[in-house]
């Protein structure tokens, strides 16, 4: 007791001003994320239409096991595995290779850097909406195009086939995503020091070893983040799938993002809708932990 | 400094005066009214029903309207869950369906004895928005379907308008001409399902069917919904239908002479001539060609948001665009047949789109698209059908297996 008497303002605020700094952003943060996240876990539990929020019954875990006896959820939650993996390895093997590639041009550089964020700094809404006239099987330029080139017939139907409305999505995904992806790559790229890259090419380093045994692993913690943030990104993602397809044609690009909606606002359910919205969360959280376990992994495995 | 303390009191009390009879003053008198309708959002339309609020705002000193535009694709969730919040605009227009709902949920005001009733009278389906006794909005407008076919491609084609089912197959068969042209569009996509669902209820009304009986339960296997689901996939899988073009897209193949045929609400023949005057000339309408005289029946209400604390304002908007002058313009405006009260088109809008006349004439013939006695689970109902009926069109699902799918995820929803 007597030593905290005597402490000086000084070692005072050496020791708080952290915490003093952190707190506006930790109180944003708390009324933005940590609310809504509370108040949706609170509603998960509940009986709610939206249209009487205030007049909510408690239903224990109710929600929760109609959710997983839900044949629809398992559905939903398989597209949104397979959008998120394939738009994920897209975004990440396109961004890798233009990075790779404005890496080494020289000429019109800063022109190509300018150029390839363009797709990632459209809104997605407009981006949905161009595609959406793109992909029309009657009059889109995508038709058109490929048909001319005798790749495709007359009237293909890129967002209403069951087989071929989820690539289309993934293409859509993947053109706004990976520029974004192959910035970040490049600023890692660049970091890699040219003497490394000298001593492997006097040790007789081919392209396809420098890469692997210079680059790669510098740019591996990079692409984890990449992937950890890609991840989260397309198990949330909405606007897109919704302007392009509403989750159709039978379902076949119904993620669970959608179903949330739809059983929200559409159906007015806000209690079933916060119970999907909570298994989403977990299923994020579990994409973090995974991407921490393994970044810890690589970090032991270089030291 | 007292006598000038004394100064300054007598000045701030002259300024606090003179600031009684400043604009800004005389604008807090005026009580500012919003009203939310997805037509101020439509090309055309838009324009026409602002010029109706600005002719309110200028005859009215003490109340502003304020439009407020939302795009019909989100506008029913966006002003329910406004207006479950307890916010949102304080007159909003809603499709019935909607209305329903937030009838059920308290969220419309009750206007019993507020509303004057016009001298030519409400229109009937004016009932509907009576509920118990009690009146919880008027309608704004209605529109049945008719068949919408273009004279040259069928003339071209050797093909009649048809009025018999056998007729309209054979005429649609002869006016298809792969994929150069089609001899008959209608919706079949999942981003369209709210407009999809009115455009197969004509089919399986047209062959005598309805989504639930007299006592609400779910009749969405019958043999007339069957026969109805039906033709339709086979209409699709004979590619009559331009597959995948949503209403945007093959209403331009129509009026660009690429579709023969459409089933299509009274509103739809103004987007034709408005978009190729040339059509106009080539367009000839009639009743459906399904056995039974039934089609699908869009209605319009308007009223008002119960948490609003402007409602004797409101009310006297309403009872403005009930008088029978702005009955007339609103009439011309939206180019519709049938709006709230009884009063026929005038003889200009008629002689402009002669079609309104053959909508008013199969107006009878409409029915709408709720699930009579289940009408709360509207949204569900229709989800459950029209994803089975994608399934018959597209993953080769039988119309059997399909309606008896969704007749059991129905039963699962009401309950029963």
């Amino acid at each position: 007791m007597q030593k905290i008497k005597q402490r000086s303002p000084k070692q005072f605020s050496r020791k708080y001003a952290h915490w003093v700094l952190l707190a506006p952003s930790l109180l944003f943060l708390a009324m933005v994320m940590g609310y809504p996240l509370l108040r949706g876990l609170q509603l998960s539990f509940t009986e709610t239409n939206s249209l009487t929020p205030t007049m909510s019954k408690g239903v224990g875990f109710k929600n929760y096991q109609n959710l997983f006896q839900s044949p629809g959820f398992v559905a939903s939650l398989v597209v949104t595995i397979k959008y998120a993996v394939s738009s994920v390895v897209g975004a990440l093997g396109l961004g890798l290779a233009t990075a790779l590639l404005m890496n080494r041009t020289a000429k019109g550089k800063y022109f190509i850097r300018a150029a390839i964020t363009l797709p990632w700094a459209a809104p997605p809404i407009a981006v949905a909406l161009i595609f959406t006239w793109m992909f029309n099987p009657q009059y889109g330029v995508i038709n058109a195009g490929l048909h001319a080139l005798k790749i495709v017939p007359k009237e293909t139907h890129w967002l209403d086939s069951p087989t071929l409305a989820l690539p289309s999505l993934v293409f859509v995904t993947v053109w706004m995503t990976f520029p974004l992806t192959s910035l970040i790559l490049l600023a890692a790229l660049q970091s890699v020091s040219k003497e490394l890259y000298e001593a492997a090419k006097i040790d007789g380093a081919g392209t396809f070893n420098l890469f692997r045994y210079v680059t790669f692993p510098f740019m591996k913690p990079t692409i984890y983040v990449m992937t950890l943030l890609l991840s989260i990104w397309a198990l949330r993602r909405f606007d897109l799938i919704w302007v392009l397809t509403q989750g159709g044609p039978v379902d076949s690009t119904t993620t669970m993002v959608v179903r949330l909606f739809r059983e929200s606002f559409e159906f007015g359910n806000l209690g079933y809708g916060a119970t999907i919205g909570t298994v989403g969360f977990v299923l994020s959280v579990l994409c973090t932990v995974f991407y921490f376990l393994a970044a810890r992994r690589v970090e032991e495995s270089t030291r | 400094m007292e006598r000038r303390s004394r100064y300054g009191v007598i000045a701030a009390s002259v300024l606090i005066g003179l600031s009684s009879l400043s604009p800004i003053a005389a604008e807090a008198a005026v009580t500012k009214i919003t009203y939310s309708n997805w037509q101020f959002a439509e090309p055309g339309r838009g324009d026409a029903l602002r010029a109706i609020v600005d002719q309110f705002n200028a005859t009215h000193s003490t109340i502003k309207v304020e439009p407020v535009s939302i795009p019909y694709a989100s506008y029913a969730t966006t002003v329910l869950t406004q207006m479950g919040a307890k916010s949102g605009p304080d007159v909003v227009t809603l499709d019935y369906d909607v209305m329903v709902k937030a009838q059920a949920a308290g969220l419309v005001a009750d206007i019993t004895g507020k509303v004057i009733t016009p001298t030519s009278g409400f229109a009937a389906y004016d009932s509907k928005f009576i509920v118990d006794g009690k009146r919880y909005g008027i309608p704004w407008q209605s529109t049945g379907y008719a068949l919408i076919c273009n004279k040259a491609l069928l003339a071209a084609a050797g093909a009649k308008f048809p009025t018999t089912f056998e007729e309209f197959v054979a005429t649609v068969k002869a006016t298809t001409k792969g994929t150069d042209q089609y001899g008959f569009a209608m919706r079949n996509t999942t981003p369209q399902e709210g407009g999809w669902w009115y455009d197969l209820s004509n089919w399986t009304y047209g062959f005598g069917g309805a989504w639930t009986d007299s006592k609400g339960n779910p009749t969405i296997n019958s043999a007339e919904n069957l026969k109805g689901v039906t033709e339709y996939a086979k209409f699709y899988d004979a590619k009559y239908i331009p597959q995948g073009a949503d209403a945007t897209t093959y209403r331009r193949m129509t009026w660009e002479g690429k579709v023969a045929c459409n089933i299509d609400n009274g509103s739809v023949p103004t987007i034709f001539s408005d978009s190729n005057p040339a059509i106009k000339a080539n367009l000839q309408i009639g009743k459906t060609p399904f056995p039974v005289a039934k089609n699908a029946q869009i209605l319009i209400g308007t009223s008002l948001n119960a948490a609003s604390n402007k409602q004797a304002a409101s009310v006297k908007f309403l009872n403005w665009m009930l008088q029978a002058t702005m009955q007339k313009k609103i009439q011309a405006a939206m180019g519709a047949e049938a709006i709230a009260t009884k009063i026929l088109p005038p003889a200009a809008l008629l002689k402009d789109k002669p079609w309104l006349k053959t909508y008013a004439k199969l107006a009878d013939n409409g029915v709408l698209v709720l699930p009579a006695g289940a009408e709360l689970k509207t949204a569900e109902i229709r989800k459950a059908v029209i994803a089975q009926v994608d399934k018959v069109l597209r993953s080769n699902l039988s119309p059997k297996d399909a309606l008896d799918a969704a007749q059991a995820e129905v039963k699962t929803i009401l309950g029963k």
